[in-house]
């Protein structure tokens, strides 16, 4: 494998291209999904992808494969060698060259994951789709338990003499189900990730979805209105979301972001600073190279509703007059773009049982439905939401079939206090927020 | 790729493995894209994946793995990995296999040699140029122009043997609008399946223009209204709403779990006498249509709901013999890395007999909806959501200011039941649709649709 990488890299040059960089993924896949205590689907996988991607006279071009052949290789450079001539120049386009450090290799993840025999797994996943069926009257009826593993090979090679390789794992699960009662089903779902494997077997995910679905029952709508609204922390990860696409230096640079010529100035509440931490060990965005071989950094993006600066890959950095900040973003089939390692809101001192406990009329959002329909780019959104209804200082009933609107520049300065429950939920993690005058709409 | 021969012995083996239903399903996926933004080509991606799916499944359990190596020895390490333990050794022959080839009257024109690399970029550039010469607040403007093709090969223990080539092409465009410090995007799109043919017949100018004037409306648009209100869809809308308020539950994978508001309905009333809804993967060159579905059953037209009631659900292989239906087609995979499951292809509400024009003028004051966007539903319960790109107030009948931000919150049946008007005209719109981490190309209609009460969520 060793000798066709460099087989290219040398062909590269023959061709008479001025870069070439290699960028390599390869990882092994389990995935098992239970239903009534027995194996409904197996997955098993071995999967490899290769990208190429070629520079002449300041213009590149990406061809991707899935071998490392030379043959293959071959054949595409000389195809990204075809294609090269038809891109416009980009004078900020550069290739990291060799860089002090070295890529992390997560063997002791790695291992415990592999070593794990499968009926640990299996009996995990039975354990929460027992815990899921629930006790007494009211069965829960999981839909799928499932479990997946991922153990992870990154690696980048070019002709600045940059060589980096990366090795890690992580597991999943996750349980959805649904109670029935009346003729009407109210779902719930859970899921962890964790790179250790055997703290993702502790998790309860079973009873954690078991709940969500049991405080459903009897939904109804709100009154459409202006309420005091606790966003849980799974929610507040989904804005963190959508928020963040305004500071990707991509966005930024095009016009595409809220917060065009705006660092240094506040921007939203100053009980806010969020932060982008590759570095972070044990986290699932922990990362020790981004896609363009970048040593990964500990960026302040908000510090107290300021804006420090956005993040950034090589090439939009140069063109911003700034620095990259580790924050290449891509896949072996794409080109290098702009994303978050390990973003997070920092988590205040707020208790939301205290919050609930205040409220004389209130709502906690638990989840949105369309994500994908809002708007990053004007952060204008309008989403489905079910919650619950806090009436005098209790919680009295769930709803749903509401919707949840607004500007997300608006919800993020209209923030009363920061919880501490910080949790992630997949790379991006965020406490529980209490955010005033936030329009339901309803009956 | 690889030969008949050898698809056949491990099928074989498959089978005297102690499977009771096994699976190659053979992909070459080539892709390519062109990326313009900044008035600039940024971006030229051009890849190739050739990869094999082996499904295996015993006792209702089913094993499945994927390599992107083809080689004898390796699809023989996967096979019997999948298989039983327990079996006896002995290899059953088990049938002979007659491919049938999927022919190209699905396509939208025959396919011709592809056009060159130069005139498709001229293309987009001189879209570029049409939008950047309207006196506008366009401030950024992306042009995705994306051809791929699937060549495919399948075979299962049921005789299934079959091969399907399937070229798809799609042009997207997004322009981002800035005026006063207010941001609005519009977005278009427009594929099918077929090649660039499909690109060079449309009017490109128009597709960049009408971004362009949808974009500066918003910049001029209102907050839209909250809560409960008369709404009109548009049948220019798309369809996404049939997609969700029904489509999703009409999944045979989803209704053998229980999981469905429209689980165990077959028979019964689910919608107003005035809805008819379709899901078909013939129509010719619609994004969704492909001649087989990914499991290698031949596409059909399927009624899924007839004059408002349930007639049927739509199926994969293992849905179907669980509930004990026929196969209708709508295996679909995102490829040879991903298992099957039951998908949707072109789904669409029928055109009824109300006067289109009509509709508008019956509703005094409410929520006139001319296109949506994307959508979500939970299946269980029934809610959907589906987002209004472009919508306007209706004030005594009459189209009144446009407003941006609005939401649609519903439940499916509830709606489907309250539909009133049913128009004489059609619409469709495409999509990739996404489930279980899955993305597959579909396209949905609808005609202009009343209904008497929805939930708006504005920003008002």
């Amino acid at each position: 494998m060793r000798d066709n990488i460099n087989k290219a890299l040398k062909y590269s040059r023959e061709c008479q291209l001025d870069d070439l960089e290699i960028y390599i993924e390869a990882g092994e896949e389990l995935s098992i999904e239970i239903r009534n205590g027995e194996i409904d689907k197996f997955q098993e996988s071995k999967s490899s992808g290769v990208g190429i991607r070629a520079i002449k006279n300041k213009k590149q071009a990406l061809v991707y494969g899935t071998s490392l052949d030379f043959d293959e290789l071959k054949y595409n450079i000389d195809k990204a060698k075809g294609i090269v001539e038809y891109l416009d120049e980009d004078e900020a386009l550069d290739l990291n060259s060799e860089e002090q450090y070295d890529g992390i290799i997560m063997e002791k993840e790695i291992n415990e994951i592999a070593q794990m025999p499968l009926n640990e797994k299996l009996s995990y996943l039975k354990e929460i789709e027992k815990q899921g069926s629930g006790q007494g009257d009211l069965k829960g009826m999981v839909e799928s338990s499932s479990y997946d593993e991922v153990i992870y090979t990154r690696q980048i090679i070019n002709t600045r003499g940059l060589d980096k390789i990366e090795k890690g794992a992580y597991t999943a699960a996750a349980i959805s189900l649904a109670i029935e009662q009346k003729g009407i089903k109210e779902t719930g779902f859970s899921y962890d990730y964790n790179r250790d494997i055997n703290k993702l077997f502790q998790r309860k995910l079973g009873d954690e979805a078991y709940l969500k679905a049991k405080e459903m029952l009897g939904a109804n709508q709100v009154e459409t209105g202006k309420y005091m609204v606790i966003l849980n922390n799974e929610i507040v990860v989904d804005l963190l979301s959508l928020l963040s696409s305004s500071f990707n230096g991509e966005n930024l640079f095009k016009g595409k972001s809220l917060y065009k010529d705006k660092e240094s100035q506040k921007i939203i509440s100053d009980l806010i600073t969020i932060v982008d931490d590759g570095l972070k060990e044990g986290v699932l965005g922990q990362k020790s190279f981004d896609g363009e071989g970048t040593k990964t950094q500990n960026n302040i993006i908000i510090d107290k509703g300021v804006f420090k600066k956005g993040i950034y890959n090589l090439s939009m950095a140069k063109k911003s007059n700034t620095k990259t900040t580790g924050n290449c973003s891509r896949s072996y089939s794409s080109f290098p773009g702009i994303g978050y390692n390990s973003l997070s809101i920092e988590a205040g001192d707020g208790k939301v049982e205290k919050w609930i406990s205040n409220l004389d009329q209130g709502i906690i959002v638990k989840e949105l439905m369309g994500l994908h329909m809002a708007n990053p780019i004007t952060g204008e959104f309008s989403l489905g939401a079910s919650g619950l209804v806090i009436k005098n200082g209790k919680i009295s009933n769930g709803f749903r079939g509401v919707t949840i609107s607004g500007n997300l520049n608006d919800i993020f300065n209209q923030i009363v206090e920061i919880g501490s429950d910080f949790e992630y939920k997949g790379t991006k993690g965020a406490p529980s927020l209490l955010v005033k005058d936030v329009i339901l709409s309803g009956s | 790729m690889i030969d008949k021969e050898l698809m056949s012995k491990i099928i074989d083996y498959l089978i005297s493995g102690g499977g009771d239903f096994a699976e190659i399903f053979l992909e070459k996926r080539e892709n390519f894209g062109i990326s313009l933004e900044n008035k600039k080509i940024e971006k030229i991606v051009s890849g190739k994946k050739t990869g094999a799916g082996i499904r295996f499944v015993s006792k209702g359990k089913t094993f499945f793995a994927f390599t992107e190596d083809l080689s004898e020895t390796s699809l023989y390490k996967i096979a019997k990995d999948l298989v039983n333990k327990n079996s006896d050794g002995n290899i059953k022959k088990n049938q002979s296999f007659n491919l049938i080839t999927a022919d190209d009257s699905y396509l939208y024109r025959k396919i011709t040699a592809d056009t060159s690399i130069e005139e498709k970029l001229e293309q987009i550039i001189h879209m570029n140029q049409v939008a950047w010469k309207e006196v506008s607040h366009l401030n950024q403007l992306m042009i995705n122009y994306g051809q791929g093709s699937q060549d495919i090969y399948i075979m299962n223990s049921k005789g299934v043997f079959i091969k399907d080539f399937r070229p798809r092409v799609k042009l997207i465009a997004q322009g981002i609008f800035e005026k006063d410090g207010q941001i609005q995007s519009s977005y278009d799109a427009i594929g099918a399946l077929g090649d660039h043919q499909f690109i060079k017949n449309r009017n490109l100018d128009d597709f960049i223009l009408n971004i362009i004037a949808k974009g500066e409306n918003l910049l001029n648009a209102e907050g839209a209204p909250s809560g409960t209100m008369p709404v009109v869809i548009s049948g220019d809308a798309g369809g996404t709403m049939v997609h969700e308020a029904c489509g999703h539950g009409l999944e045979a994978d989803i209704v053998k779990k229980g999981m469905s508001v429209y689980a165990d309905k077959i028979g019964q009333k689910v919608a107003s006498e005035k809805i008819t809804v379709i899901d078909d993967g013939t129509i010719k060159g619609r994004y969704g249509t492909g001649y087989f579905d990914d499991e290698g059953t031949k596409t059909k037209e399927n009624v899924l709901i007839e004059n408002g009631i349930l007639k049927g659900y739509i199926t994969d292989i293992l849905s179907a013999e669980e509930l004990k239906i026929p196969l209708t087609g709508n295996g679909r995979r995102e490829g040879y890395h991903a298992l099957p499951i039951t998908r949707m292809t072109n789904t669409y509400i029928k055109s009824g007999d109300d006067e289109s024009k009509n509709i508008i003028t019956s509703v005094e004051d409410g929520l006139y909806v001319h296109k949506m966007g994307g959508g979500q539903v939970n299946t269980a319960n029934g809610d959907f959501v589906f987002e209004v790109t472009e919508g306007y107030l209706i004030k005594n009948g009459k189209l009144d200011k446009q407003v941006k931000g609005a939401t649609l919150i519903g439940n499916g049946p509830d709606v489907l039941n309250r539909i009133d008007m049913v128009g004489d005209d059609f619409g469709y719109s495409l999509g990739t649709c996404g489930k279980d981490g899955q993305g597959v190309p579909v396209a949905d209609g609808q005609p202009t649709l009343r209904i008497p009460g929805l939930v708006v969520g504005g920003v008002q």
